[in-house]
């Protein structure tokens, strides 16, 4: 901490608009997603993107490699595919000295990695996202290996086509920061879109930061100052989900079947610190809370059927309990 | 230290002013709060006194004002703005959270919390002030209009059970009015009362002063009525108390111990005997005893203690003579004449035991408590205050003036008035004054209770005549009156001296009672005035 200076600080929200610049080349429109993701990453978190496909996702993540000057690699995720195929695995290895087992870093090895759509491949091959998501390594035939850091990794998935999927349990559901919905574009970005891909592109993106520099960043962004009042706001809102909670909203109780985590109270919190950072402010104020309440908690309750049947979706449900929580 | 640092740190300068602005505004916001409340139970108060009569409503709204008041000041003291109210306040404006955090962090060196204040400093100083807006909801200001109008409704609406109100007001007044009468037409009438020693006035100014000010305190005529009485019964009491220290001086005297027991025993007869024996011993006395020298000494000691300034002058000639006894014929002669006036003179004084009317101080209660009772008359005559406070089938007391007729014990009849306390349907039994003993049923006035109860007549009960003398002269002066066949009793006249007490006091009831014609009260007064001097 006593290595963070004000120039640092001060540093920060305009590395994230040059960042934010940079991948507007590339990205039209989405702001908010890319807000979004860029929240994430600068809590060291790992995001699931959901959305139709070609609104542009694997472009977005692709061209946050590029300005981050980040290894990125894709994975397409299909019924077939097998851990070992993205961890990596040994393989025999025959040369003068004879033959030996060496490990084949799969895909997973790089700082970040798209995800495309997760739910298509079986839970074996999800599970094996779950400790490179958690903690970062990777075990293979018994030896631990650590991923290069930063790490993240940028889930995509399909909200129609259910038919042969496999939707993420929600244990390793918790285990993304947040949940972000990426929305069909505005007429006007769709023109812009069509005016950029459909000629040679020409555009060229700059490397604004690099892995140690977004180290430096998160550690800036976690040392945030929060009010209690404010805290108190988010850890109210995090009970105020929880259906069997005594002070929870009525959306909650009518919705829902499980509340929140305790790590979506953390991902809150994180999200807000560097979210007032990106606003140019060095404490959290509650509308930081609210704007990321959607993207930390969406994935983090799990609707009834009640809410089923009342065509009810999750974000109605969190709107509802940030309405009922007095500030 | 850090406390006082703190008081001085740049932020808390800076907010100072947003301070007194979030004071201002706190301060009112809470008398809009007081407003509504105070005005609500007006509100209230009123909406009870159409329902039932509200005799205190002033009072119980000043009360609840004032009590309302003050806990609101009391609450807003308790809850006035501090600096994270202030904090609050000012984030709410567009200040996200940087003042309270700033707040927080007001002891906190390290690098952010340096940074968040200079930021928060930078902006506080841009804001003004008036940034912080009164808020009044409007659902107060609603609320507050909306009780004026009702408020304005019930003033201007008639309310059934106001003129109960002011009766009830009217009443208390005139109680207070006759308190105050009391003490002071009271105080002049035993000030120039010459037959009250300066020690009787003083005992019945104190009677007078506690019934002024228990009158003050009376909550209704039955109330201020029974303390007349009261004070009526100690003026009887201390007279009473007065003619019985007649009797234990000359009780303590050798000469005239059984004149004094016959006195205490208030037997007129034995009194008639025992001067009969000191008419004796004078005749028989003779130079050489003491017979005079004791009967001088006890008549003196008499003399100075007396009230009755006939009696006085009877008990200082009967003095002058003894001391000038000569033991001739004609100095006995003169002595005998004025025992036989002394005799005549306590015999009368007996008679009015306890009836004297010391300075017309009994007069004027019994003229207050007509007042009193005609008032309620009037009270009760339109539904008004009193009527029915009984529950059915209690026994209630209410005062009222029972007159009635009665068979004396000696067969005679007479004829009686008494005042008493009857039943608020008007049925009372009262004890009638007689020239005999009597006692009779009479119809007492419209009391303030429903029930029937008994009626209690003024003064002490008639006393029996047994014994009735006297020389009827046929033309001019009456100086006695006959009456004729009393059981036990004798025939013949009566010297008017023993009956006067008992007639003037029946006819100053009649005057109070004013069952007398208008204009003849004076007249009557006048007459039996003018035969007691």
């Amino acid at each position: 901490m006593n290595s963070i200076t004000s120039e640092e600080i001060r540093d920060f929200s305009k590395t994230v608009e040059k960042i934010e610049g940079e991948i507007g080349k590339k990205i039209i429109g989405q702001k908010k997603v890319i807000r979004e993701v860029l929240i994430a990453i600068f809590s060291g978190g790992n995001v699931l993107l959901e959305g139709v496909p070609g609104l542009g996702k694997t472009r977005l993540v692709r061209t946050i490699g590029e300005v981050m000057d980040l290894k990125f690699r894709r994975i397409q995720f299909t019924p077939d595919l097998m851990p070992a195929d993205i961890t990596g695995t040994n393989i025999v290895m025959k040369d003068e000295r004879g033959s030996r087992f060496e490990f084949q870093p799969g895909p997973l090895f790089s700082n970040i990695v798209l995800a495309d759509e997760i739910n298509r491949a079986t839970p074996k091959t999800q599970s094996a996202l779950l400790e490179a998501m958690g903690e970062g390594t990777v075990t293979v035939g018994g030896v631990t290996r650590k991923l290069p850091s930063p790490y993240f990794v940028l889930a995509t998935q399909n909200p129609l086509e259910q038919e042969g999927t496999y939707p993420l349990p929600e244990a390793q559901m918790d285990r993304f920061f947040f949940k972000i919905e990426v929305d069909y574009p505005s007429l006007d970005e769709l023109h812009r879109i069509i005016d950029i891909t459909t000629v040679e592109d020409t555009s060229k993106t700059e490397k604004i930061v690099e892995g140690d520099e977004i180290l430096k960043l998160q550690k800036v962004a976690m040392n945030i100052p929060i009010a209690k009042a404010v805290q108190d706001y988010a850890l109210r809102l995090i009970l105020g989900t929880h259906p069997e909670n005594p002070n929870a909203s009525e959306a909650a109780v009518k919705y829902l079947r499980y509340g929140s985590s305790p790590r979506g109270a953390q991902t809150l919190i994180q999200a807000a610190k560097v979210r007032a950072l990106i606003e140019g402010r060095y404490n959290v104020a509650f509308s930081d809370i609210r704007e990321v309440a959607h993207p930390a908690l969406r994935h983090r309750l799990f609707l009834n059927f009640e809410a089923m049947a009342d065509d009810i979706n999750v974000d109605n449900v969190i709107d509802e309990i940030i309405g009922s929580i007095e500030e | 230290m850090a406390r006082q640092a703190s008081r001085s740190s740049p932020l808390k300068r800076v907010l100072t002013p947003f301070k007194r602005r979030a004071t201002v505004i706190a301060i009112v916001e809470y008398i809009s709060l007081a407003l509504t409340l105070i005005l609500a139970y007006i509100c209230v108060c009123m909406g009870v006194g159409f329902i039932f009569p509200f005799i205190y409503i002033k009072e119980w709204i000043m009360g609840g004002v004032i009590a309302i008041f003050f806990t609101v000041v009391l609450v807003s003291f308790v809850k006035k703005p501090n600096w994270d109210y202030v904090a609050k306040s000012l984030d709410g404006y567009g200040l996200e959270e940087r003042v309270m955090t700033a707040l927080e962090l007001e002891d906190n060196r390290d690098v952010y919390a340096n940074m968040q204040r200079i930021d928060t400093l930078h902006y506080l100083e841009n804001t003004s002030p008036s940034v912080m807006k009164f808020n009044i909801p409007k659902t107060r200001i609603q609320a507050i209009i909306a009780l004026l109008i009702i408020i304005i409704i019930f003033l201007v609406l008639p309310n059934p059970k106001w003129d109960f109100v002011k009766d009830y007001w009217n009443m208390r007044e005139s109680i207070e009015k006759a308190a105050r009468e009391i003490e002071k037409e009271g105080k002049e009438k035993v000030d120039k009362a010459d037959e009250l020693s300066e020690e009787d006035k003083e005992e019945i100014k104190k009677i007078i002063s506690t019934l002024a000010n228990e009158l003050g305190q009376s909550k209704d005529y039955k109330e201020a009525l029974a303390k007349i009485s009261k004070a009526q019964d100690a003026v009887d009491r201390y007279m009473e108390k007065k003619s019985d220290s007649l009797s234990n001086i000359l009780e303590n005297q050798d000469a005239t111990s059984s004149l004094g027991a016959a006195i205490g025993a208030n037997n007129s007869r034995a009194v008639e005997e025992e001067m009969d024996k000191l008419k004796r011993k004078i005749q028989d006395t003779s130079k050489g005893d003491n017979t005079v020298e004791d009967l001088n000494n006890a008549f003196k000691a008499a003399a100075e203690e007396v009230v009755d300034e006939k009696l006085k002058e009877a008990f200082n000639n009967m003095v002058g003579k003894l001391s000038d006894f000569k033991y001739d014929e004609e100095t006995v002669n003169d002595v005998l004449d004025g025992l036989e006036k002394l005799q005549e003179e306590i015999v009368s004084s007996m008679s009015q035991r306890g009836m004297g009317d010391p300075g017309d101080i009994k007069y004027l209660l019994q003229n207050m408590k007509n007042a009193m009772i005609g008032s309620a008359d009037a009270l009760a005559s339109h539904g008004g205050y009193g009527v029915g406070k009984t529950p059915e089938g209690q026994t209630g007391q209410g005062d009222g003036i029972g007159q009635g007729t009665g068979t004396d014990q000696s067969g005679g009849t007479g004829q009686g008035t008494g005042t008493g306390q009857s039943g608020g349907m008007g049925q009372g039994t009262g004890t009638g004054q007689s020239g005999g003993m009597g006692q009779g049923d009479g119809i007492g006035k419209t009391g303030h209770s429903s029930e029937v109860g008994e009626s209690h007549r003024l003064g002490g009960e008639a006393e029996v005549i047994e014994n009735i003398q006297g020389n009827p002269t046929g033309s001019g002066n009456i100086d006695s009156i006959e009456i004729e066949g009393g059981i036990g009793g004798k025939v013949g006249p009566v010297p008017y001296k023993k009956v006067i007490g008992t007639y003037k006091r029946q006819a100053m009831e009649a005057i109070d009672r004013k069952t007398l014609p208008q204009g003849l009260e004076n007249i009557v007064k006048d007459y039996f005035d003018g035969l007691e001097e």
